[in-house]
């Protein structure tokens, strides 16, 4: 009897230890309130973490709202920067830079809004700013220039924003920073993909490679993330579909793949703080307009699932061009989305891995089966 | 003529407070007539190393307000805390994330509740009320996270707050659990210590890992406090049935209890705590003759040794709180009666000497004072130096607090 309780149990552990191939993400909804149940903020969103990568906090056209325990705290004194926004969390977990296509950066750490820095760029809504943290911790971002129309990179030290051209134009760009802190960017100029960089390793100019060949025409945004060991992830829309580019540094050449192809201009890439990647995009399929999510441990292999809520009315309301949606991860490396609806700003946090349908029936059948081992006699 | 009130009453308050210290400044925080103040407190402190204050003033008629008593150098600040939706507040219990936000917790006046509050500098005080009963410890582990003790008619529960739910949890450790306060600390690991006593008296350390809690068998004694040392290992100050006041630590199962006299006896143990390079810090009382002596025992250099903190305690029992500021020194808060009513005091190492009650900052509550107080009697000027109990009026309250703190002086509190 023993015995086979024992293979029950060993059973069990296999089944369970097999859990992180096919399991999936168990997913909870939270909406951003004050503490009369008041929806706060509204418009374009997007998400950081403060305090050790521990909490989240929401910024929105409208005002930020921090998670605190108990509930949401709205800002005091802090400023919405306007129009789609982009934001990153430095790599203490401790800052968080905003910025607004229509010209405003905020930074603002434990100790709160500690740079306000307005009219940055004065490009309008077609032209996204892009932010980073160095490796330093220090600020950044990538805008078009109000006065050259010129893609820009701002880096802050001190007290003091240093800017620098790239000496080129772009309708849609993206920033990161590698391990050996220099700026990574991507322009997307004449429905082609430009991949430059500047730092020790380009003796601070920038260096711009040949357009990146082999892909469809691309029709959208893009965003740019690095892995932990610096091999570069672009996002970008191309056909209509969420697609991806990456350097393979045996072939020597830029692979592309698709991440879904239900998709549309509103996404958003981030990366944890183990290397891993992940995207978050507003999908229009049949059963309406609804978030996706893809994630890539750095090994080069992508997951992609749609998140549905059957509790809660999930109906995301921002244009499909707008960027209304966040991404970020905690410490611990889960993912926290914040998304627009038509009842103000949720959030959706993956806590943990739970076992799949498939696999809880497995658990069940062997439950069963040890249960009728032990009858008696 | 109007001085002639305050004359009479300076005169028949000529006290002063009494100086043994040997090593320990005690600056005297707040002073209420109402006998209220400092009754419930709470010690934390910030990233600079500077001293923060939480505490009920007022009474029970008028209702309690807390204050924040910011304790830098010898520029303490006061503020009230703004009105929340859950007025009549007492038992408060304060922490500073490593971040700098401020956490704190009260338990209603009316009614077994309490509620939890947040604030950072972009952002105003944030509350909630918490699942039923009152806070008896509470924590903040990395990044802000608070974890607390709450007891509920002798039900011990511990709650946190579930990020990824949005929703504060909480899980019943133990029943029969007596009002007593506890202690709860958190690892770096993630481990939660808890320490508190049942009824009838016994003491449980209990420690929660991977979810789950599990008691450790405790040394023999009483008067048990719990705390983590840096490296994660569990420590604890007691009384041994004997009253010698022990310390031990507990490096495993197999190890077990690794006991270490401190070399005292006393009448009880009230707080042990370590600093940033794991050096253990215990206050304790002994009580000899009618005087309950509060004294600070602490290992560094190997060797244990005891040091008299304040011989003006009201009660063995008392609750004494314990932090280090960001050098390892110690600070104590505690409540010390004058003559007439109790006063919060702050006792460190190398604090510049402060008494809420010396006006003009020159180390002594006498006739300087009295005449700033005179000149601005009956003013109503916010920030008023001569406001001493900041209730934006200069008045007969403020000469009963200078009258009670007559004579004292910073070099009689100074270390020696």
């Amino acid at each position: 009897m023993r015995n086979r309780i024992w293979v029950f149990i060993t059973f069990f552990v296999l089944i369970i230890s097999s859990s992180s191939v096919l399991a999936g993400r168990q997913w909870y909804y939270q909406h951003v309130v004050d503490s009369m149940n008041n929806p706060i903020g509204g418009g374009n969103t997007t998400i950081g973490m403060r305090s050790d990568a521990t909490w989240p906090v929401v910024v929105s056209n409208d005002g930020t709202a921090a998670m605190v325990p108990g509930g949401w705290a709205q800002s005091s004194g802090g400023i919405s920067p306007q129009g789609t926004l982009d934001a990153a969390t430095s790599h203490d977990g401790q800052s968080i830079i905003v910025a607004g296509s229509l010209g405003n950066v905020a930074v603002f750490g434990s100790s709160g809004w500690s740079y306000r820095y307005n009219n940055v760029a004065s490009g309008g809504p077609f032209y996204r700013q892009s932010v980073a943290f160095t490796q330093n911790d220090s600020p950044a971002v990538l805008y078009r220039s109000a006065e050259n129309m010129q893609v820009t990179l701002s880096t802050r030290s001190g007290n003091t924003w240093y800017s620098n051209s790239t000496g080129r134009d772009a309708d849609f760009f993206a920033l990161d920073y590698d391990s050996y802190n220099q700026a990574n960017v991507v322009l997307h100029q004449n429905s082609t993909l430009v991949y430059g960089t500047k730092g020790v390793l380009t003796g601070n100019q920038w260096n711009f490679s040949e357009p990146i060949m082999n892909l469809p025409p691309i029709n959208g945004p893009v965003d740019l993330q690095l892995t932990a060991n610096d091999l570069p992830y672009i996002a970008y829309r191309a056909n209509n579909l969420l697609s991806y580019t990456t350097y393979d540094r045996l072939q020597g050449c830029w692979t592309n793949g698709t991440l879904d192809g239900m998709s549309s201009d509103n996404f958003c890439m981030a990366a944890d703080f183990q290397g891993g990647i992940g995207v978050v995009y507003l999908t229009d399929g049949d059963s309406g307009i609804t978030l996706g999510y893809a994630y890539n441990d750095g090994s080069g292999t992508w997951t992609t699932e749609h998140l549905w809520n059957n509790i809660l009315p999930l109906d995301v309301s921002s244009p499909l061009s707008d960027k209304s949606i966040g991404l970020t991860f905690d410490m611990e490396n889960n993912p926290v989305i914040s998304f627009n609806t038509s009842n103000g700003i949720w959030i959706a946090y993956d806590p943990f891995v739970v076992p799949e349908p498939a696999t809880m029936a497995l658990l069940l059948l062997g439950g069963a089966f040890s249960l009728r081992l032990r009858k008696p006699r | 003529m109007r001085y002639v009130g305050l004359l009479c009453l300076m005169g028949m308050m000529s006290i002063g407070i009494p100086a043994d210290g040997q090593g320990f400044v005690r600056n005297v925080v707040d002073f209420d007539k109402s006998d209220s103040v400092g009754t419930d407190f709470s010690l934390a402190v910030d990233g600079g190393g500077i001293a923060h204050l939480v505490y009920t003033r007022g009474d029970g008629s008028a209702g309690w307000s807390l204050t924040h008593c910011v304790a830098a150098a010898e520029n303490y600040s006061y503020e009230l805390f703004p009105e929340n939706p859950y007025l009549l507040q007492k038992n408060p219990y304060f922490a500073i994330a490593s971040t700098g936000d401020f956490a704190l917790s009260l338990g209603l006046v009316t009614g077994p509740s309490s509620v939890f509050g947040s604030k950072a500098d972009w952002y105003d005080w944030f509350y909630s009320l918490l699942p039923a009963g009152r806070v008896c410890a509470m924590t903040l582990s990395g990044g802000g996270q608070p974890h607390l003790l709450i007891n509920n008619g002798g039900l011990l529960y511990y709650v946190s707050y579930n990020i990824q739910t949005g929703h504060w949890t909480q899980e019943l450790l133990d029943t029969a659990v007596s009002p007593w306060p506890a202690d709860i600390d958190c690892a770096d690991d993630g481990r939660i210590l808890a320490v508190y006593r049942r009824t009838p008296i016994s003491y449980v350390i209990a420690v929660r890992e991977n979810g789950g809690w599990a008691s450790l068998p405790g040394p023999a004694g009483r008067w048990i406090r719990g705390s983590f040392l840096p490296d994660g290992m569990i420590a604890v100050a007691y009384l041994s049935q004997d009253n010698s006041v022990n310390y031990a630590v507990y490096p495993d199962a197999q190890i077990g209890w690794v006991i270490t006299p401190t070399g005292a006896t006393a009448g009880t143990v009230t707080a042990l705590d370590h600093n940033q390079n794991g050096v253990a810090g215990i206050a304790y009382f002994k009580i000899e003759g009618n005087i309950n002596q509060l004294y600070y025992a602490t290992n560094i250099g190997g060797g244990w040794t005891h040091t008299p903190v304040d011989s003006t305690l009201p009660s063995p029992e008392h609750r004494i709180r314990l932090a280090f500021d960001n050098t390892g020194k110690p600070l104590l808060a505690y409540l010390s009666p004058t003559s007439y009513l109790p006063v919060l005091k702050l006792a460190g190492l190398d604090l510049e000497p402060y008494c809420v009650s010396d006006i003009n900052h020159d180390g002594r509550v006498d006739g300087g004072d009295f005449v700033i107080l005179s000149q601005n009697w009956m003013y109503k000027i916010p920030s008023c130096p001569a406001d001493i109990n900041r209730d934006r009026l200069v008045n007969q309250e403020d000469l009963y607090e200078l009258a009670a703190l007559w004579l004292w002086s910073a070099d009689e509190n100074q270390a020696e």
